[in-house]
């Protein structure tokens, strides 16, 4: 059964280009019209959720995300289209709504309560729950702005997580407090999971979205780029996204007398698409465009690959694979990875050729960035496929 | 209970001060007109302070509206209730006094909830219509009190009706607030009715602003999250 369905939804946001917002303005600038910048948040969306669904959202900032989700929450109102509801939905777009720093943390849990919907009672007898989730028995009695922002948040989150909906709206909550609290906070999301709760989800985290849900939504510029099997919307996301054109650093660092010179270097993804950002073990093939100025004796292609703080992760050469390469007037050589083994991060490529003594004839240091999604919750900087079994 | 102290010593201050200068100084000798000065300047003081709470009242709350969905018209009766509440506290005081001057009970007593539920009426139609409005025009607010200020001189509040010329009663009668002032005071302090085609006008034009109140802030609150 569908308790969300969004036929053609439109969100349309006028955005004057000088702001009047008062009366005098009005009439000062009676015989000047207002002139406006359109500027399309959510643009024909149909979707629908099922009951027991979690959805996760994906797209760059400013896509879209956080408007429809406002919309669905109903604190925006729609242009055009219809969304519908069954059920009771929490909209968790902020947390700590209407908290109070004056009063204490006990009274704001009742207000907080109170506006995500719960009776007086109900607060009451969630009490102890909410206050032992949030680990912070011996400050309930202070007032709140005495708080920590962490022991704010979590309270905050602490009390959401009561609301007694069937709905659940997540934007970006999931990014508080310490470790052991996000901890925490999954663990309440498996459970949420388990009781059939329907939740819908914006998020950055890639990683998080693949371990929860099961539906994902994918926006960029206010369109709806893709929905459905999540793995299919992530790829979709990370490799058609082309925020992350291939860019060069700014201090380019080059030696050498352009007897080859370097042309182009691609990034090109599992689709065979220049990209600047892959998954973790996709594969990956480094093409390198070059152009013979001069007769040389010898040629050897080089890459190297650095984190962006600038440790060196990898390197290897045509000269260390094969003999030495026969150079054309122009062409190109690839390094190719069935599985680009890096975890995630900002990395810097360098790109040479040069003679085999050492020489370069084009060499340009870290100049070629591109960035690595890691889908896995594994750290450090190399996949090593590290798998657990017990006996 | 600090904050009703305040609420109340407000208007009774004004109270005081118009007291003094026409009572007093300007020796204006009519029955009662302590009383009839003092529910005066509460009912007033509720009309200007109300619509006032009203008109930010959206603005004020505007952490809220933007975050969550509810119906937003809550936000404009929470704001105006609150002022309401001070009004029935400052009433009772009143009644205080009423007794302790030596006037008794009479059935025409109880046409004053009737005055009072009808200055509440306005008070939320004019606050749902000018807190909509106050969100897209800022200085909304700023009209609204050079209206009360006039308000409370062309409103028979300090000086009694009788005290205007009779041909000018009609033109002042067409402010609402004449109408139920005139209403509240003369059942309580004279015992007797406003007549009624000044009734039924005063009626009217408060069931107008509410309805056309309502109609316009729903309209106008449905994308008011962005314009906060």
């Amino acid at each position: 059964m569908a308790v969300i369905e969004v036929k053609n939804l439109y969100k349309t946001f006028k955005i004057p280009h000088e702001r009047r917002d008062s009366l005098r303005e009005h009439f000062v600038n009676f015989f000047r019209p207002v002139t406006y910048e359109v500027f399309h948040a959510v643009d024909d969306f149909s979707f629908s959720v099922e009951k027991g669904d979690f959805v996760g959202i994906i797209g760059r900032n400013g896509s879209g995300k956080s408007t429809l989700l406002k919309l669905l929450a109903g604190v925006y109102g729609s242009t055009k289209g219809t969304i519908e509801v069954h059920g009771k939905i929490a909209p968790f777009l902020e947390l700590g709504v209407g908290f109070n720093p004056e009063l204490t943390g006990k009274e704001n849990v009742y207000l907080n309560g109170t506006i995500l919907g719960l009776s007086e009672r109900q607060v009451r007898s969630k009490y102890h729950d909410i206050v032992a989730f949030a680990g912070l028995e011996k400050f309930m009695d202070q007032k709140l702005k005495n708080y920590s922002s962490g022991m704010f948040v979590r309270l905050a989150f602490s009390v959401a997580i009561q609301a007694d909906a069937d709905i659940l709206l997540l934007d970006e909550v999931l990014a508080v407090g310490d470790s052991d609290f996000q901890q925490k906070c999954f663990d309440k999301f498996r459970e949420f999971k388990k009781m059939g709760k329907t939740i819908v989800f914006v998020t950055h985290d890639l990683g998080a979205v693949r371990e929860f849900c099961n539906k994902a939504i994918y926006v960029k510029n206010g369109k709806m780029v893709a929905s459905g099997l999540v793995d299919d919307v992530i790829s979709q996301y990370i490799y058609t996204d082309k925020v992350y054109e291939i860019t060069s650093s700014q201090t380019i660092k080059t030696h050498g007398e352009k007897e080859v010179e370097i042309t182009k270097v691609e990034y090109l993804d599992k689709n065979g698409e220049n990209n600047g950002k892959f998954i973790s073990g996709d594969p990956l093939t480094l093409r390198v465009h070059y152009r013979k100025n001069k007769e040389v004796d010898s040629a050897v292609c080089g890459i190297a690959i650095y984190r962006a703080d600038g440790l060196h992760v990898y390197g290897t050469n045509s000269y260390l694979q094969v003999e030495e390469i026969v150079l054309k007037k122009s062409g190109y050589v690839d390094f190719k990875t069935d599985s680009l083994k890096l975890l995630s991060g900002s990395y810097a490529m360098t790109v040479a050729f040069h003679h085999k003594n050492g020489t370069p004839y084009d060499w340009r240091d870290k100049d070629y960035l591109f960035q690595v999604v890691n889908l896995s919750k594994d750290e450090g900087i190399v996949a090593l496929d590290f798998r657990f079994t017990h006996e | 209970m600090l904050g009703y102290v305040w609420a109340f010593l407000k208007p009774m201050l004004l109270f005081l001060v118009m007291y003094v200068v026409f009572s007093v100084l300007m020796k204006w000798n009519m029955p009662n007109y302590q009383l009839y000065l003092f529910l005066g300047i509460m009912i007033w003081n509720f009309f200007a302070e109300g619509t006032m709470a009203g008109i930010y009242s959206l603005l004020g709350k505007g952490d809220l509206i933007k975050k969550i969905y509810f119906p937003r018209i809550l936000v404009v009766i929470a704001c105006t209730l609150t002022a309401f509440m001070t009004l029935l506290l400052n009433i009772v005081v009143f009644f205080v006094f009423y007794f302790f001057m030596g006037l008794g009970f009479h059935w025409y007593l109880f046409l004053l909830p009737l005055a009072l539920l009808l200055v509440y009426a306005l008070v939320l139609g004019v606050s749902l219509f000018l807190s909509v409005l106050q969100v897209q025009y800022r200085d909304i607010v700023q009209i609204w009190e050079v209206l009360l200020q006039a308000g409370f001189f062309l409103t028979p509040i300090i000086y009694p009706l009788t005290l205007v010329p009779e041909k000018y009663h009609l033109y002042l009668y067409l402010n609402p607030m004449a109408g139920i002032m005139q209403f509240a005071r003369m059942a309580v302090l004279d015992r007797q009715i406003l007549p009624l085609p000044i009734i039924s006008y005063t009626f009217v034009f408060v069931f107008v602003a509410c309805l056309s109140g309502f109609f316009l802030f729903r309209r106008l609150s449905r994308n008011i999250a962005e314009k906060i």
